[in-house]
């Protein structure tokens, strides 16, 4: 009987005093997890350097690790009429003989990476409201990140999944319903106008004010609104901001120069911050055998509208003399055109991936005031025209400039620097200049290579949800 | 071991026999379409278009879009049909409105149907190049008019002189003669033609075959009659360039005015010509005088006709 009412009082005592649930699953302090992360604006501000982490991506030979834009090559010059593969082998010889299949690896990363940097961009939006003196610029990188991922997604792909929140995965409508382009570029454009409110010209390799001015220029070409493109690019052309090197070689390897206005930044020689495009782009120095070699008729626009731009976009291959290479990303130097290494592992180049320059600002001037026609005699475009082709050494005035000339010279100016296709396309040059382009060298282009495959993976997990695009 | 009796050998392999016959394969081979599942993927049709060549507008692309097609056959709504994937037609008519369909069909007999009306655009007329003449109302001397070189005469273009016309460049009455240029007996071409003669040239880059207008205005002192093809004032448009005014002489003319009212000194006639700029945009313009007396020029104008 004592007993009893000892182990009686022991039970109830048990029951008034149990342990509440922070002692039983406390936080973790030594693992960090977004839970509990995203509670003041310093840890804010390591979501927002993730952003461009991501699109800079993991220099690793895995395929299954997302690469960023390092991989971005692929998908637009080897595309066009600028550069192919050196061996015609593998999933790289997909892109230049337009037989891309739906499973293509890299067409996958690229995919995977962009809406991972979607993902983390909008991660910081969901959390900008622990920031305080920085929120509108966190607010304005984050939308201009967010934009700049779904720009190129709508325009490889076409109609894409939007997210334009964080999802979780159980939310597979959002994932997996391809909304419509227009709706697509409402978002891009609305993102881009809030960021250009909220940012200044501090940064090179982070959003600024005049990079989401031109990349919303560049947007507004797109959906051929002549009128908003000129009056984003003359913001900047008036601002007296930026200005173009004298020496064209400069642009590329004087780092963070004046003429760079948004560049993803790599660091030499670093595991982590490092890029390998500039490896693949050399003579089996990468993982390939060679790729983004240089196409006959890209090297003949360039010696024949080129000039002294020429000698610094690509040269002969010292192995194998009938290729040809990219010099503007060489990792190791070239001591015939006084090119310094930029690091001393060439698979971990430091060569930053110029995604906007000064150059391309005065060129789409030059669209803008055009407006879709074939020439303009208009001497403010003439202008901007002049500028860029006297850096090259024509230093003679135009009298007009034609749609033709102008998409050469955005050729030979901004070769090899993924703005070919594109360029291509928003002329509406891209099925002409494209067919002849196959039909010369073999290859098998129709209509419907101009829009890549949704990656097979995606359709799979989508359980017939995402349609595939046409031709595929 | 004891083996089995003959009799009872023969009458296992008979009833195994027996078996053998009774058992044989009844069902039925199976058969390749066993298992098939009908093709819940019927042909759904659809395509874009553009006009692709820059030469040409009424060269149309059709880039199919079918899914789960085979065969293809198109109606470009002229009569003609093509059964290619991806055709490029040309619309001889022109600018408009056409109706295109598409039939996509499977090998399974299963067809889908697109009917779209598409519009040929015929691009409008690039802008033509509004080229600057240089001291056209003289002011500025003898600059801009001379010829770079000439074998066998002389660079002078004119007489720089102070009766010119009483409009200045932008067409105002200033109520007073202005700069003109001048030309005299010694100068003179055609009859009078040597190395002193004077010849004004200003070379342009026009927009090719386009209509330009030369405007000008010139005065005559007096026509005596003594001179077989004078006086007149003569403006020429040169096909081309030239460095050499041996060659500028004998140069092919795209268009010629040869001015001939002689109202005397100070009263200037206005002409306006058309003409139709060639193939390359080079052209010149080449003013000689044929004159006794004097003879003026000035307000050398030169635009595109709106």
């Amino acid at each position: 009987m004592k007993n009893l009412y000892f182990l009686l009082m022991i039970a109830i005592s048990m029951t008034i005093v149990s342990c509440g649930d922070d002692f039983l699953n406390p936080v973790p302090t030594s693992g960090v997890s977004a839970a509990g992360f995203y509670e003041n604006e310093a840890q804010l501000e390591a979501g927002v350097i993730n952003m461009y982490d991501g699109i800079q991506g993991i220099n690793s030979t895995s395929t299954n690790d997302n690469h960023g834009i390092q991989r971005e090559f692929y998908l637009t010059e080897m595309r066009s009429d600028n550069t192919k593969s050196k061996s015609s082998e593998g999933e790289a010889a997909q892109f230049e003989n337009y037989t891309i299949e739906s499973t293509n690896g890299i067409v996958a990363d690229y995919y995977r990476s962009m809406y991972d940097v979607v993902f983390r961009a909008n991660t910081v939006l969901e959390n900008i409201d622990v920031a305080t003196t920085k929120r509108a610029q966190f607010e304005g990188e984050a939308k201009f990140v967010r934009a700049y991922a779904n720009f190129n997604l709508v325009r490889l792909f076409g109609d894409i999944p939007l997210l334009d929140r964080v999802v979780s995965p159980s939310e597979t409508d959002v994932q997996f319903t391809r909304v419509s382009k227009s709706a697509v570029y409402d978002l891009i454009v609305s993102d881009l106008t809030t960021a250009i409110a909220g940012l200044d010209d501090s940064f090179k390799t982070r959003a600024s004010k005049s990079g989401a001015q031109a990349l919303l220029a560049k947007v507004q070409l797109t959906l051929g609104n002549y009128p908003e493109a000129r009056t984003l690019c003359e913001s900047i052309v008036n601002g007296g901001g930026f200005g173009l090197e004298p020496e064209f070689k400069d642009v590329f390897y004087s780092e963070g120069n004046n003429e760079v206005i948004f560049a993803v930044g790599y660091i030499s020689d670093d595991a982590n911050d490092s890029q390998d495009f500039s490896a693949e782009m050399l003579n089996a120095v990468g993982r390939t055998t060679g790729v983004n070699y240089v196409t006959a008729e890209a090297m003949a626009a360039l010696d024949e509208f080129g000039g002294n731009r020429a000698a610094y976009s690509y040269r002969q291959d010292d192995f194998q003399n009938e290729f040809y290479q990219v010099v503007k990303y060489l990792p190791n130097g070239d001591e015939n055109l006084g090119i310094d290494p930029v690091s001393s592992d060439p698979t971990l180049a430091g060569n930053d991936w110029i995604v906007l320059r000064y150059s391309d600002v005065l060129l789409m001037h030059v669209e803008a005031i055009m407006a879709g026609g074939a020439n303009t005699v208009d001497p403010v475009a003439r202008a901007s025209f002049e500028a860029v082709r006297a850096r090259a050494g024509f230093t003679d005035s135009v009298s007009e400039v034609t749609k033709q000339q102008l998409l050469t010279e955005r050729r030979v100016e901004l070769a090899f620097e993924n703005h070919r296709f594109f360029d291509l396309i928003r002329f509406g040059s891209a099925i002409d200049v494209l067919t002849d382009f196959s039909a010369n060298n073999g290859y098998s282009f129709s209509g419907t290579s101009l829009l890549l495959p949704i990656p097979q993976r995606e359709i799979g997990l989508s359980n017939g949800l995402l349609m595939q695009n046409p031709g595929y | 071991m004891k083996s089995i009796s003959f009799k009872n050998e023969k009458l296992l392999s008979l009833l195994f026999i027996i078996c053998l016959t009774f058992s044989s394969c009844t069902d039925d081979f199976v058969l390749p379409e066993a298992g098939s599942l009908p093709d819940n993927t019927l042909p759904s049709a659809s395509f874009s278009f553009s006009q692709t060549d820059p030469e040409d507008f009424r060269v149309v692309t059709f880039t199919n879009e079918s899914g789960s097609s085979t065969d293809y056959l198109w109606d470009f709504g002229t009569g003609d049909t093509s059964s290619d994937k991806n055709p490029a037609y040309t619309y001889e008519a022109g600018e408009g409105e056409y109706t295109v369909t598409l039939t996509s069909s499977d090998r399974n007999g299963e067809t889908a149907t697109v009917t779209r009306v598409i519009q040929v655009i015929e691009p409008e007329e690039p802008d033509a190049i509004v080229p600057v003449v240089l001291n056209g109302d003289f002011t500025a001397g003898q600059d801009d008019w001379k010829i770079s070189s000439f074998s066998g005469g002389t660079t002078s273009p004119f007489n720089s002189s102070s009766d010119g016309s009483s409009l200045d460049y932008d067409g105002n009455d200033t109520g007073a003669k202005t700069a003109g240029a001048k030309w005299t007996q010694s100068t003179s071409a055609g009859s009078q033609l040597s190395d002193n003669t004077r010849f004004a040239y200003q070379a342009f880059t026009v927009s090719a075959n386009t209509t330009y207008i030369v405007e000008w205005e010139y005065a005559i002192k007096a026509d005596v009659d003594d001179l077989p093809d004078g006086d007149v004032m003569i403006m020429q448009i040169l096909d081309g360039h030239y460095d050499d005014g041996a060659d500028a002489l004998n140069a092919p003319v795209i268009s010629e005015h040869i001015g001939d009212q002689a109202l005397g000194k100070g009263n200037f006639t206005l002409v306006e010509t058309e003409f139709e700029s060639n193939d390359s945009g080079q052209i010149a313009i080449w003013i000689s005088g044929i004159t006794s007396e004097d003879a003026y020029v000035d307000n050398v104008k030169l635009y595109p006709k709106e």
